[in-house]
């Protein structure tokens, strides 16, 4: 890292750290979102109308589908999260639905437009729909958005909320992998599958063990500037269905290109289910 | 041990208002609308809507102008800001400093699908993994330390100055850029005007964006961008610095209502509100003037107006309120940012910007009209709001 011009008290202050209370994931072909479409989770508040996915993107959908995964799998009551805040990263999201706006726009002219590309495909709508369905009144807000995007949802979380007065945060993250190729019609050629995974930040209640830890771990070691490959959410859920499938712990870390390493742990899922049951 | 406080030194901006901090802080306090009717030519019918273009923005120092000029709009913009921003804070020169980069910019991706598709371009049909707007402006910039983007609609500008507060405190960075970006494209146009958010008045475009008038029909959409660069008071005394203002309050909160629409129960704004005058420490007697969001979409100032009543309570006879959209139009996510300088120039000339076209106010505040107005202005609230339920608040005071 390069010195800081504050004085060496401030570049111990970087490494930074919160508790995860409980994490689920979920991940879903393309072809396999026209029923999530049609279905509110059962926590929705009540008065959500039947209809709220119907012009929402795919990772909205399968962000709150990793939000149901984690609810359910640590017993979480959706009510006690009326104060949490909410950071969403998605990855180039809205591209099948920029397709088809951009078809009929060229087609028709602004009369064709749906009024739903901005307040639905943009950047804040992953974090604007969880916020409405949790009900969860805290800040949300979108970070990322490309390349890079889980890398900012952890860091904002870290640096942004570790401060906040607030409870707790839903962060979530989401991409597809491979990123869908679609022709001018509008159809896809591949067999594309998104990714999302919903982390529960808060923390621990006395008596409760850590379900997890995310850290920034200021390293001494020099920025490299290296294009090192990227770690995106889809890379982050496979993790999580190995540590599920070995019955074992995660533990993932990473260099940032300027220097600090973010590190992720999560604890064994018979730790969790014993604690839920 | 407390936080450091952390002092604004440094702003670049490029806007239909002007392309430096002077200029545009004459034309607002001018309260000249560089509003005009903005044609997108189709053959199915042109569509015509009001609305604030943003000119060619100017060319940095150190690049050729054929250079410069193959970057996208939104590139030419960030770059710009953020260079005019740190050579106005004096940091344009300093290679072993670390320099954070936090943009406000919400549609980015599909904007840049429909441009690059536009140019002749396939990224959005087979999704290139293109370089982010922040990533580039980073780069170019050749600086050192983290970068991010952020968005909360509308809202975004304030979060990214809330970000980097809290990275130069946490101590991540020394100096951090912080600013929105937004030039709006055709298809964008076309959206908030099928929502009906925009104005309809093509035939009296001057008098379009009336923010708080019984008579609003909607905003005029606007486009440009604002950066600023944020260090700690430390470090800008120990350099010599000049503070433009310190950021010294933020707070946010969400609907949990609408994706879209603003709640009509003001509890959420009110807590942003409150917040955020917690986090500087002032209570309600205290500020000087509020630079409202106020778009001039009939729910939207109904709701920030019944939010500022309450968190004013009998302060808000006498608290000056203005929506300096009126002059500049929505520039979306790079509205806060503009407002935040709009907000330091009430500061630094001690004058407070109007909001114009409002000849029949609806709602009991106390508003600055038609022309700007001489004060002591100390403190400063920046109100934004954003889809998604997305309400923020910043405070900025002046640096004795």
């Amino acid at each position: 890292m390069l010195p800081s011009l504050v004085g060496s008290n401030c570049e111990n202050s970087a490494d930074l750290a919160v508790n995860i209370a409980g994490w689920g994931y979920a991940h879903l072909r393309g072809a396999e979102f026209a029923a999530l479409r049609r279905s509110l989770p059962a926590w929705a508040v009540e008065g959500t109308p039947l209809h709220f996915f119907k012009h929402a993107d795919e990772q909205t959908m399968l962000a709150v589908h990793a939000v149901d995964s984690a609810i359910q799998r640590h017993g979480f009551d959706p009510r006690a999260h009326e104060a949490f805040g909410v950071i969403a990263a998605p990855r180039f999201l809205g591209r099948t639905a920029a397709a088809a706006v951009i078809r009929r726009y060229l087609r028709d002219g602004a009369q064709g437009v749906t009024p739903h590309i901005i307040s639905q495909h943009s950047l804040h709508s992953v974090s604007g729909a969880i916020s409405v369905l949790l009900g969860c009144k805290g800040p949300n807000l979108g970070v990322g958005g490309g390349p890079g995007a889980l890398d900012d949802a952890l860091l904002t979380q870290l640096s942004l909320f570790s401060s906040a007065n607030i409870p707790g945060v839903w962060l979530v993250g989401s991409t597809w992998d491979p990123e869908p190729i679609i022709d001018r019609e509008g159809n896809c050629l591949n067999d594309p599958e998104c990714f999302a995974f919903a982390l529960a930040v808060q923390a621990t209640a006395a008596g409760q063990p850590s379900q997890g830890t995310l850290r920034l771990h200021s390293s001494p070691r020099a920025a490299t500037e290296s294009i090192a490959p990227e770690i995106t959410a889809a890379d982050f859920v496979r993790q999580m269905q190995v540590a599920d499938l070995r019955q074992t712990s995660l533990q993932m870390s990473w260099p940032l290109s300027w220097g600090p390493q973010l590190e992720i742990e999560l604890a064994r899922p018979q730790a969790i289910l014993a604690n839920v049951a | 041990m407390p936080l450091p406080r952390v002092w604004i030194t440094g702003a670049g901006i490029t806007s239909s208002l002007g392309s430096d901090v002077g200029t545009f802080g004459d034309n607002l306090l001018a309260g000249r609308s560089p509003v005009q009717v903005v044609v997108d030519p189709h053959p199915a019918g042109d569509f015509r809507s009001p609305g604030c273009l943003l000119p060619p923005t100017p060319v940095p120092a150190g690049w050729l102008e054929s250079d410069f000029r193959k970057l996208t709009p939104a590139q030419q913009a960030a770059l710009w800001c953020c260079s005019a921003a740190l050579k106005n804070a004096g940091w344009d020169q300093r290679a072993d400093v670390r320099i954070g980069l936090v943009l406000g910019v919400g549609g980015e991706w599909v904007n840049h699908w429909e441009n690059d598709l536009a140019a002749g371009g396939n990224d959005l049909y087979e999704s290139r993994e293109s370089e982010s707007l922040v990533s580039l402006t980073r780069a170019r910039l050749g600086l050192r330390g983290p970068s991010t983007t952020v968005a909360a609609a509308c809202a975004s500008g304030n979060y990214s100055l809330a970000v980097a507060r809290n990275w130069i405190q946490r101590g991540l960075v020394d100096v951090c850029v912080a600013g929105g970006v937004e030039v709006v494209t055709p298809i964008c146009r076309s959206t908030f005007h099928n929502l009906r958010a925009l104005s309809r008045r093509t035939n009296d475009v001057q008098a379009a964006s009336r923010p708080f008038d019984r008579d609003r029909d909607g905003f005029v959409m606007g486009e440009g961008a604002a950066a600023f660069v944020l260090e700690s008071e430390i470090v800008a005394r120990r350099r010599g610095a000049h503070p433009l203002a310190e950021v010294a309050g933020f707070g946010a909160s969400s609907d949990a209502f609408h994706m879209i629409i603003p709640s009509k129960d003001p509890q959420s704004a009110m807590q942003a509100m409150r917040s955020a005058l917690a986090d500087a420490q002032v209570t309600p007697a205290e500020v000087s003037y509020v630079n409202a969001h106020a778009p001039g979409t009939p729910v939207g100032d109904d709701a920030e107006a019944r939010a500022l009543q309450c968190v004013f309570g009998s302060h808000t006879a006498t608290t000056p309120v203005s929506s300096t959209k009126s002059i500049t139009g929505h520039l979306l996510s790079a509205a806060a940012s503009i407002e935040a300088l709009a907000s330091i120039t009430a500061i630094q000339r001690q004058t407070l910007p109007p909001t114009i076209n409002l000849d029949d106010p609806e709602h009991d505040l106390c508003h600055i009209r038609h022309q700007s107005q001489a004060a002591d202005v100390k403190v400063v609230v920046s109100n934004s709001f954003g889809f998604g339920g997305s309400n923020t608040c910043l405070v900025l005071r002046k640096v004795a």
